[in-house]
């Protein structure tokens, strides 16, 4: 079973997440804001991080991720609308990234490739 | 003297015999011989005389010999003519005057004569000068001197008739004198005042004036006028004032020396110059191309023998004010038009500059000079490239050497900088201004400050790409809530309807999400925002791939790729992906009724061209360039209902020109289109 944390603002992604990440094979647990995760103190297979989140943005959550010793080598994956995600993710060692809009096989496939 | 000399001298020798015891024989020897000597000595006095006459009669100065008469008090009162010459007559105007006296012949004789004469034969003491003679009505240039005894009081006058050069140059020095008052005057009503003075002054008459002739009336809008006489100025209606239709219908001067008895008024005319103390005048009409144009008055109140002169004087007066009037008028006329257009260039919101060939100003107007923050003498001072943005110099270079060397006008959008540094946008209409030679002289720029307009656009652009990134995130849930739904059908047994509803629905939600791509990547391009991987490829396989896409999505048409050995090239494979894309689909959309539609690329010279062709409706010639503008659709019906918003093929153009490269289009109308763009080859040195 792979564990996501899925951090996302809005409602109707969060929900999406729910209803995507369900089923034997995942379990999801959706974060509102960088602050509630970092606040966690279980790790997942996978982080998946919405860049525009209000307060610590997804980009510096990453970098916070790839710099804390527990969860530096869980994969990060960074959704966006901006069409320069990628150029922004690769540096702050983001594993993936997805630009917003997205299918749900894109999204899963993204998941189990860096999870695998 | 001679005669008289030789006389004594014989009659001394007679005297001398007198005392001496001579022969009668020899006495009468000595008479025969002082005889013949004094018939010799009055020959010799005759030829002297005769030479002397001749001589006076061949001069063509007049001379004559007058014997002046004094009274009682020794006061030179007449003088008696004893001698004249052959062209005495014909410069004096008297005929046989020998022996009559000044007086007899010309009682008004000025006493100015006399006195000289007088004090010359008084004196001794000769005299020149050039003086009028009233009575004669003629100038002269005089020498006078004493001859003979001066008991005898004999004075000989040569002289010369200069009456027409006197007459030439005072009408030279007036007309010198009306020149000069004339040159600085730029106001009609100026130039008739100064000119009916100066005439007035100069022919010594009673008034002056001029008329303008203009539709049926005669306008006097200045006149001169003796002091105790009424101003004549004002307008008359030539159908009252039968004088004036007279003189235009002469057609020439038209002189009366007395009103009262000339032959040239009837009654009705007569009494209106008695009434109006108009007893003799030139009035001088003036014409020009048949129509008459004005009238040179100059009346006097009295009986007046108008000369030749005067009359010529009159007429070369009226022509120099007319003259003079028009070209006043010109200038007015000028003036007042250059005063009209400054006005419409200040005023104008557009900014107006002049700038020569090597870029230095010329002329600015008071818009310009605001846009611009500076002075116009501090802007002519300049050279255009000190107020362009230096980003944009290369640009507008590039166009305003097409103007120099073809005379090509064009329309640029630029930067201009302000005197404090700030940045405007102006959009520039340039134009050529072509001297006589039909050379390219200057040109002249239009200049409208876009630079709101631009900023309007930026926050629209700006709007745009806000909207259609917030856009992404529902629409992902939108499609992610899709993909479940039918995730989720297909394991159900729902009417087959749902699922195909479902599938419409999907595909509507793709295609929502091409635009809000479309959108944003305009809004990219114009904030200079779109960012591109660039990398060597080889366009075969892109190009291949792409072809193979487009014909997924049509039946109807045959999509063929005709390649060659291509050399690589720097490019985005998704852009590039984008731009095939772009041009496949619309290769298909205006195909309607399919078809072939052929994928080229070839290599030329150091450049990759790949072309779209099609065979469907075509482009008309006007829309060709335009198809490339932002949100242009062509409003034809011909083109069947397509649906879009104008972007594909702006984003292509600015794709493919972000790369280096060019895109363009041919164009038959109902034969087809073929859209092409040309890459730089990629070599080791990039």
């Amino acid at each position: 079973m792979t564990t996501v944390f899925f951090v996302e603002d809005d409602e109707s992604l969060q929900d999406i997440a729910g209803l995507v990440f369900r089923g034997p094979e995942f379990a999801v647990r959706i974060f509102e804001s960088a602050e509630k995760l970092l606040g966690e103190r279980t790790y997942p297979h996978v982080y998946v991080l919405d860049k525009q989140l209000p307060g610590i943005s997804g980009l510096d959550l990453c970098r916070i991720l790839k710099a804390g010793p527990q969860t530096r080598n869980i994969p990060v994956i960074i959704v966006s609308a901006d069409p320069d995600i990628k150029a922004l993710a690769a540096p702050i060692g983001a594993t993936a990234v997805l630009e917003k809009p997205f299918s749900i096989h894109v999204l899963l496939k993204a998941v189990m490739d860096v999870s695998a | 003297m001679g005669n008289k000399g030789t006389g004594n001298e014989s009659a001394n020798r007679n005297e001398g015999t007198d005392g001496l015891p001579v022969s009668l024989e020899s006495c009468l020897l000595d008479l025969r011989q002082a005889e013949e000597t004094i018939r010799q000595q009055q020959r010799l006095l005759y030829q002297s005389e005769a030479q002397h006459n001749l001589l006076f009669d061949s001069l063509d100065e007049g001379f004559c010999t007058v014997e002046v008469l004094f009274d009682n008090a020794d006061q030179s009162i007449d003088y008696r003519f004893l001698k004249v010459n052959g062209v005495f007559e014909a410069q004096i105007g008297i005929e046989n005057p020998l022996g009559r006296t000044m007086r007899e012949i010309a009682p008004e004789h000025e006493q100015y004569w006399f006195e000289m004469l007088g004090r010359i034969a008084l004196t001794g003491k000769s005299q020149r000068l050039e003086h009028w003679a009233n009575a004669l009505e003629r100038f002269y240039d005089i020498y006078a001197f004493r001859v003979g005894d001066p008991m005898d009081r004999q004075v000989a006058i040569l002289f010369k008739d200069i009456t027409a050069r006197k007459r030439q140059e005072e009408l030279q020095a007036y007309l010198l004198r009306l020149n000069d008052a004339l040159r600085s005057l730029s106001d009609p009503i100026q130039v008739q005042d100064v000119v009916t003075h100066l005439a007035m002054e100069y022919l010594g008459v009673d008034r002056c004036y001029y008329c303008e002739i203009e539709e049926g009336n005669a306008i006097i809008r200045r006149d001169a006028f003796r002091a105790d006489l009424p101003s004549v100025a004002n307008v008359y209606p030539l159908s009252d004032f039968p004088i004036l239709s007279t003189v235009i219908n002469a057609g020439h001067p038209f002189v009366v020396f007395d009103a009262h008895t000339t032959e040239l008024l009837d009654d009705r005319l007569r009494q209106l110059c008695l009434q109006t103390q108009a007893i003799s005048f030139v009035d001088i009409p003036v014409i020009k191309d048949d129509s008459p144009c004005g009238i040179l008055c100059v009346t006097c109140c009295e009986p007046r023998k108008w000369r030749k002169e005067e009359i010529e004087l009159a007429r070369e007066t009226a022509e120099r004010t007319w003259i003079a009037v028009e070209q006043a008028r010109a200038a007015e006329a000028l003036r007042e038009s250059e005063e009209n257009y400054r006005a419409i260039v200040n005023q104008s919101i557009a900014g107006i500059l002049k700038i020569g060939l090597e870029g230095n100003m010329l002329f600015t107007n008071d818009q310009f000079c605001r846009m611009l923050g500076y002075e116009g003498a501090e802007l002519l001072a300049m050279h255009v490239n000190r107020i362009v943005y230096p980003e944009d110099h290369e640009r507008n270079a590039a166009a305003f050497h097409g103007l120099v060397s073809e005379g090509r006008a064009y329309e640029i959008e630029k930067r201009f900088v302000r005197k404090e540094g700030a940045i405007i946008w102006v959009n520039n209409h340039v134009s050529p201004i072509f001297n006589n030679k039909g050379e390219v002289d200057a040109a002249v720029i239009v200049s409208i400050d876009i630079t709101r307009q631009k900023e309007l656009e930026r926050q629209k652009d700006e709007f745009i790409g806000i909207a259609s990134h917030e856009l992404k995130t529902p629409i992902t849930s939108i499609k992610a809530y899709g993909q479940i739904l039918a995730a989720m059908i297909d394991q159900s047994s729902v009417p087959p309807t749902f699922t195909q509803l479902l599938a419409k629905m999907n595909a509507q939600i793709d295609r929502l999400i091409k635009l809000i791509y479309s959108l944003l990547n305009t809004s990219r391009i114009a904030g200079n925002q779109l960012t591109l991987q660039l990398e060597p490829i080889n366009l075969n396989g892109l190009l291949e791939e792409h072809v193979r896409q487009g014909q997924l999505t049509t039946s109807r048409h045959r999509i063929t790729f005709i390649g060659e050995e291509l050399p690589p090239v720097m490019a985005d494979v998704e852009r590039m992906g984008q731009v095939m894309d772009n041009l496949i689909s619309n290769a298909i959309k205006y195909a309607p009724k399919g078809g072939d539609v052929i994928v080229r690329a070839e290599s030329r010279g150091g450049r990759v061209r790949v072309s779209v062709r099609d065979f469907g409706v075509g482009i008309p010639k006007e829309a060709q360039e335009k198809i490339f503008d932002r949100f242009y659709r062509i409003n034809d019906a011909s083109a069947g209902g397509t649906s879009g918003i104008g972007l594909g093929l702006y984003i292509c153009r600015e794709i493919i020109s972000r790369h280096q490269g060019q895109m363009a289009v041919e164009s038959i109308p109902d034969e087809g289109s073929t859209f092409y763009f040309e890459l730089p080859v990629y070599t080791e040195r990039q």
